[in-house]
Formats: structure tokens, sequence, C-alpha cells
């Protein structure tokens, strides 16, 4: 860890010094990625809904890439899981699946969406609902995403699933974000990567079928490009907010145009984002600006996202100065994401999305990774959330957070869903974070 | 004769090491591995002697519970529990399928405890990553997977495999498949001549000991059939979580039922389907465990559904109890649907769902099955 890392007392003399806060919580390119969400919807329905133009729905860690060289617009479950969270729908819903006969201990963070196209109540989903898509596209990691894909199918007339089958890998090796840049192609072994470009063929052609479009392969290059331009990019930003004391702005702030930019990756306007994203956090972080004016402690916020209060991640800012640097999303885009490549994109495609929640969630490449981004931002511990019902992101969190603390940052683990607000006691959360923070992190 | 068969397959089911123990001890070669996903017919050809491992749900798992969640399917954890205290250590390599994400998760989990705790001394593992969505391309990667495993093998026993030998070891175990079939049959009888817990010792056994000897006892079995006598109760169907020990059925069928059929990673299911004899041996061995080795992960679910309603029809099902583990992410996606389906049949069925591996409630169990039961009666 940065041996500068300590974190400060409330009585330090550091406390008192005067910075400015970051005016109105929100970076300017945020309501520019917000207004461009917004149009992008908007654009959407008129093209799906009265230009009657094809689209799909994917799962995180499908190639959305094949899809944007094809001009199909792509809806991401996670975007749509976390929006009806964020519009605290979630209860509605999982009561809805409850009543219909599926038990509550199934998974939580995919299947909102399903439910919103069962319930079939435009008035009542975000944005009206989503239509019809051509195909419906996931990855075979556990046993559940078939069911939930097959069934999420049959809520529609003509729509097909299309599920890429994911080949297991034989060995986990560390540093997987180094190695991936450059050396995919024996990090991620042939073998694998030779049936997923298989897969992808036969998805171009199942896609070309189902959407009447023609898969665009310079396009699909260009993109290619552009999306290593976002991972340099990414990492810039990273750096900037890594390197600054106090950390210029919000992990909110950080997860929004990230996130934002990660499923719309590989358009030019992505890139025109990140780079005024960079521009303006640089600035920030020149001037001095302070998220929190009264940083003292930095956190990292492991596992999945707290969807439906992400007011949670800056509870913590006024009593204590503890601030959230760092979670898995802020710069997945750039260690996961390079791929360096000359001859051969789709196998370079292959090797980004082959391991992909493998190396956010399974305990070696998990840990490794932590403890590599807490000594890059000085952080003083971690929360990490435990979702029981969302097993595959719970699961290997006991081994990863013992790694991590072996590593000399203490972790919280806190048992909730990252989409049932439910499940959710706010007050009892809160005190455990405190808890930790005054008896781990500050002692 | 019969009584005799039965309790020397039964005796078997229980000391379910003992002779692949007893052959580490005189230094044979040993491979275990977990589920019927794995093709023991290469391990045969390979003249190692296979033998399927398990957990148990008698055990405690204190050892397991310092580094996996609890949210894990109960019988994984006791399998990770045992691994990292030595249990398996008789054998010279464990093969872990990946045909539910439990095992390959009980793989990494396993890699990390090398890695970080490596005071805790377990086999060589070996990941048998089979697929099996339903296509052509997945049926290439399986059987490059075979080959994979043929050269592991080869490897492990120090010679090469002959075409022959695999030839050989299928047809073994297809004979020893289509016996289970035909011992299956008596359950299937009205009315039945075995019990559920019965055929799950039989069919586990098969598993535990030498293949041809199995063998011969389910032929002795078969020879003294007309002593086996005639049972009463509601015919029972069990489907859902793995069950790798007799414990609910015994409860089920104390409680005056008679388990005629099953649908579940330690049933039936694992005899169904022969493996093709009259092709090339390994093209057959990969057609088999892509397509027909039953596992969660088989697809679509519409014909895994067809297979289980042809099962309910066939062994003239009374009612279906469907039990579902503590912390199941899948089966309970089908459950609504199946439920569905027996509904549209006018056949009853129970769902006991959330139920603990290791320290089940049997008490409501009991309670449960038993008005079920009752409720079939009237």
């Amino acid at each position: 860890m940065d041996s500068n890392a300590k974190p400060v007392k409330n009585d330090s003399k550091q406390s008192s010094k005067a910075l400015p806060p970051l005016t109105g919580q929100r970076l300017a390119v945020t309501e520019g990625l917000k207004k461009h969400q917004k149009e992008w919807f908007l654009g959407f329905r008129k093209r799906v809904l009265e230009e009657g133009e094809a689209y799909v729905i994917a799962e995180p860690s499908t190639p959305h890439e094949i899809f944007h060289a094809m001009d199909v617009e792509v809806v991401a479950t996670p975007w749509y899981s976390a929006m009806i969270a964020a519009k605290q729908l979630s209860p509605y819903y999982f009561e809805l699946s409850e009543s219909l006969g599926y038990h509550d201990h199934l998974p939580r963070y995919m299947s909102l969406p399903l439910m919103s196209s069962i319930d079939n109540n435009p008035e009542r989903a975000p944005y009206g609902g989503l239509p019809e898509p051509a195909l419906i596209m996931d990855r075979l990691r556990g046993e559940f995403p078939q069911r939930i894909g097959e069934q999420w199918a049959k809520c529609y007339e003509n729509t097909r699933y299309f599920p890429i089958d994911n080949p297991g890998q034989s060995r986990m090796k560390p540093r997987w974000w180094e190695e991936s840049r450059y050396n995919w192609e024996n990090f991620y072994e042939p073998h694998r990567l030779d049936f997923v470009v298989d897969q992808y063929k036969e998805l171009i052609r199942e896609a070309e079928f189902a959407t009447g479009k023609v898969f665009n392969h310079a396009v699909f290059v260009e993109q290619m490009h552009l999306i290593n331009q976002l991972a340099d990019l990414v990492d810039e930003a990273k750096q900037i907010i890594a390197k600054a004391r106090p950390s210029p702005i919000p992990l909110t702030e950080q997860l929004g145009n990230i996130m934002g930019v990660t499923w719309h990756r590989g358009s030019q306007w992505s890139v025109d984002h990140l780079k005024a994203y960079v521009a303006e956090i640089r600035d920030l972080a020149d001037r001095g600006v302070a998220a929190c004016p009264n940083e003292k402690v930095r956190l990292l916020w492991l596992n999945n996202g707290l969807w439906f209060n992400t007011a949670f991640y800056r509870a913590f800012e006024e009593k204590y100065g503890a601030v959230f640097v760092w979670s898995m999303y802020t710069n997945y885009l750039s260690d996961g994401y390079f791929r360096h490549f000359t001859d051969d994109p789709l196998r370079a495609l292959a090797s980004r999305h082959i391991t992909s929640n493998d190396q956010l969630h399974l305990p070696p490449c998990m840990a490794d990774w932590i403890i590599q981004q807490a000594g890059d931002f000085g952080a003083h511990g971690a929360v990490m959330l435990v979702p029981r019902e969302d097993r595959m992101s719970g699961w290997g969190t006991k081994l990863c957070a013992m790694a991590v603390e072996a590593a000399g940052i203490p972790v919280l683990q806190l048992e909730a869903s990252a989409v049932d607000a439910r499940t959710w006691d706010n007050d009892k959360m809160t005190k455990m974070v405190e808890d930790f923070i005054e008896n781990r992190v500050l002692k | 004769m019969t009584k005799s068969a039965i309790d020397e397959l039964k005796a078997s089911y229980i000391s379910r090491e003992q002779q692949a123990r007893a052959r580490h001890a005189r230094g044979e070669k040993v491979i275990g591995y977990f589920s019927w996903n794995v093709p023991e017919e290469l391990i045969l050809a390979a003249g190692m002697f296979p033998v399927q491992l398990s957990g148990s749900p008698d055990e405690t798992t204190e050892l397991g519970d310092q580094y996996m969640e609890d949210f894990f399917d109960g019988y994984i954890r006791s399998i990770f529990n045992r691994m990292l205290t030595g249990h398996f250590n008789f054998v010279d390599l464990i093969v872990i399928p990946r045909t539910t994400e439990s095992y390959l998760q009980l793989y990494y989990f396993l890699q990390e405890i090398e890695r970080l705790k490596p005071e805790h001394e377990f086999p060589e593992l070996y990941l048998f990553d089979l697929l099996q969505t339903n296509n052509w391309l997945t049926g290439r990667y399986v059987r490059g997977r075979m080959d994979d495993f043929k050269q592991k093998l080869e490897q492990v026993s120090g010679k090469l495999i002959e075409q022959a030998a695999v030839t050989n070891a299928i047809k073994t175990v297809n004979r020893n498949r289509a016996l289970l079939s035909q011992v299956n049959a008596f359950r299937r009888e009205i009315p039945p001549k075995l019990s559920g817990s019965d055929l799950m010792r039989v069919t586990g056994a098969s598993t535990f000991i030498e293949k041809s000897t199995h063998s011969q006892r389910l032929e002795n079995l078969l020879d003294h059939a007309d002593q086996l006598k005639p049972l009463s109760g509601p015919r029972l169907m069990v489907k859902g979580s793995p069950l790798d020990n007799t414990a609910l059925y015994e409860l089920i069928e104390a409680c005056g039922a008679v388990i005629v059929a099953d649908d579940h990673a330690w049933s039936e299911r694992v005899f169904e389907h022969q493996v093709r004899e009259d092709f090339d041996a390994m093209e057959a061995l990969t057609e088999h465990y892509h397509l027909h080795s039953p596992s969660p992960r088989q697809f679509p679910q519409a014909r895994q559904d067809e297979i289980f309603m042809n099962i309910v029809e066939q062994a003239k099902v009374e009612g279906v109890i469907f039990y579902i583990e503590e912390y199941d992410d899948t089966l309970g996606w089908d459950y609504p649907g199946q439920k569905k389906m027996l509904d549209a049949k006018g056949i009853p069925s129970l769902y006991l769902k959330k139920q603990s591996y290791r320290q089940p409630d049997e008490v409501t169990q009991k309670v449960a099955v038993t008005a079920f039961i009752s409720s079939l009666k009237q």
C-alpha cells in the first residue's frame, strides 16, 4: 500500500485546510451524459417503436460491439435493472415474481427486467418498458441465465434467445489486468478463444438474419480501436483521481460517466465524452476542488453497486470525511477492455468477454486487482457488498476479503442485494460502516 | 439370494470409498470424479479405477466454512471441506466437470486455496470442461475436451489408451446402464417391487465398485426377481436438487409412499441413455456426454420438461415432490412451469423448497409429506 495512505483523524490540522467543494455536486460532463442518455433513449424508441427497427437485449459481458458495428441498438440488462432499482420499482417486481411461484432466493440482478416484461405494463416500467427485441443475447456462466433468457424470449412473439456458451478457464492466473492487454492469446487459452470466435461468427450470421442488417467489418475495426482509446482515457482519469488528495469527484460521478460510456462504447460520442470527462476532472484536481473538502479516509466499494441507494456512498463524508474513491465499475473499462490487436479483431473481442465476470468476481482475479487498486488510490479500507441471492457475485467474497485483509486493507462485508430495496436496512448498514470506520480504519 | 444381491449393493453404497481406498493401498491408480458427467469409460480404458466422490451430510464443515460462503450448495460445501481435510487424498487425480457453476467455482476455490493456504494438501485437479448447449459447434468443443481428458489420463497412467480399450469400456458401462434400467423396471410395476431408496443405493453403488462386479450383482438380482415383494402406497416421483444420500427417500417411503421415479443428479436419469457402439468410440462418448448426460445445463428447457413429463406418464406417477436446496438459484426458475404442466394433467405436487443439505428439518418434512400422501389417498 501507499505509505502516505494513513487515514487522518478528526483532530488533524489537515481538516482545517480550506478546499473548494465540488459546486452542485455534479460535473458539467455528467449533465451532458444525462442529456445524451435521454436523447439516446428517445432515439431508440423512435427507431424501434415508430420505425420498427430491430434491437437487442444483452447481458453485460457479451459482445455488444457486434451490434454496434451493425448499427443495431443494444439494451444492457444491468442498465435496465439499475433503472428499475433506481426508480424504486424493484419491490413491485419481486413481489410479482414470488406471486408467480419463483422462490425468493433466486437471482435478483438479472431477473428484474424479465419481470418487467412479464408484467407488460408500460405505464409502470422505466421508459415505458422494453419493446420486443429481435434477440436476447446471453453468456452462460451459471445455469440460471439460460432459464431467464428462454422465459424472457417467450414474453414476445418473435424474439430469439441466443446463448453464448462459456468455456471454463483451466487455470486462473495472476495480474490479468496487465496480461490481458497484449498477451491475451496465451492468457485466455487458444482452445477457448477458438470456440468463442466460432460462436461470435454464428451470432453475426444469426443477427444478420434477425435484424436484416449486415455486420460492417470496417466499422467494427474502427470501434475496437476507439474502445482502446476509451480504455486509455479511463486509465488517465483513474490516475488523476488516484493521485489527487482530496478526490476531486465523488464515486457517484465516476460511476455514472464510466458506465454510461461502457454501454455506448466504441462510438465517437463515447470518446469525446471521456475526453471532456478527463479534462474536467484534471481541471478540478489542479484547482484542488474536493468532492469532500473534509476528506480524511479513502474507501473502496467492492463488488456490485448499490443501485437503489447510491446516496449511501456519500453518507460518511460529513461525519468522518470518508470518501469512496473506487469501485470495480470505475476502471474495468480500462483494465478489462483494452486489447491490442493487429489482424484478428474478432479474436481480440472474444478475449475481452471470455472471462470478464470471473475477473470481477472470482477470488484470485478479484483480490489481486483490488489490492492493486487500494495501493494506487491510497485506500484505508474497503466496504464489500455480498449479495446472497445473486450468488455468482457473492461467491468468493470471503476468500477475496481474506486476501485483501492480508494485504493490510481492512474490509467490511455488508450482506445485501444490489437491487432489492426491500432487504436494505439503512440504519443498520450505516451503523456497520460507522463502526468499521471508527474501529478498523481510524484505529 | 435376491436379498443377498441387494444387501451387497447396499453395502457398497454405504462404504462408498472402500474399494477405491483398497486399490490405492495396493498401489493401483485411482481417479476420483464428481457427478455423472465425467466419462468413466475413459478412466476404465486407461486401466485405472474410477470412483465417484461425494460430500456427506453427516459431517460438519468447519474448515470449509472459513473460506466458503454459506450460500453455496450444501453438497459442494461438504466436498470442499473434505478436500481441505485431506479426505480424498487416496486418489491420484480429481476430475471436476463444468456441468454446474458450483463445480466450476469449487475448482477455482481450490486453486485459490493452493495459493493462499498451501498447508491444505489435496490431489491434483483436472477441469473437464463439458459444455451442453445443443449444437454442433459445442459438440466440437466437447470433442476437444474429451481428447484433452484422454491425454491427461494417459499422462497419469503412463500408458496410451488404445481405441479397442475405449470400445470395450463403452460396452462395459453400457451393459451396466442396461441392467440398471432393467432393475428400475421393478419400480415401474404395479404394484412396484423395488423402493426408490433401494434403487438409489443400487445405482450409486455402480460408481463405487468395479463395474463388472456391480453388473454381476445386478444380474444376480434380476435372476431372483421373483423373490421381490410388492410394495404398497401412492406412487411418487422426486425431482429437483442433487440427492447424494437416501435420507429424504427413506423419510418419504417411511410415510407410506413408494418413489417409483425420479429426476435429479443421482436419479434414474443417469442410466437412461446408452453410448452408441456403432461408430467411432471418442465421437460416441462426445455425443453422449454433450447431449445426453443429465445436468442442469442441458438445453433447451422444453426438452428437459418433456423428458420429465414422459417419466411421470410412463411411471404412472400419482404425485410429484419437488425438492429444492436452500440456496438454489436455478431449479426455482423451472418450478412454476413444471407445476402448471402437472396441474394440467391433474397430478398433485408438493414443493419442498429451501431445504438444508446438512441439517434438514425432518419434522417439517415429515408433516408436509404425510399430509401430501394423505391427500393423495383421499
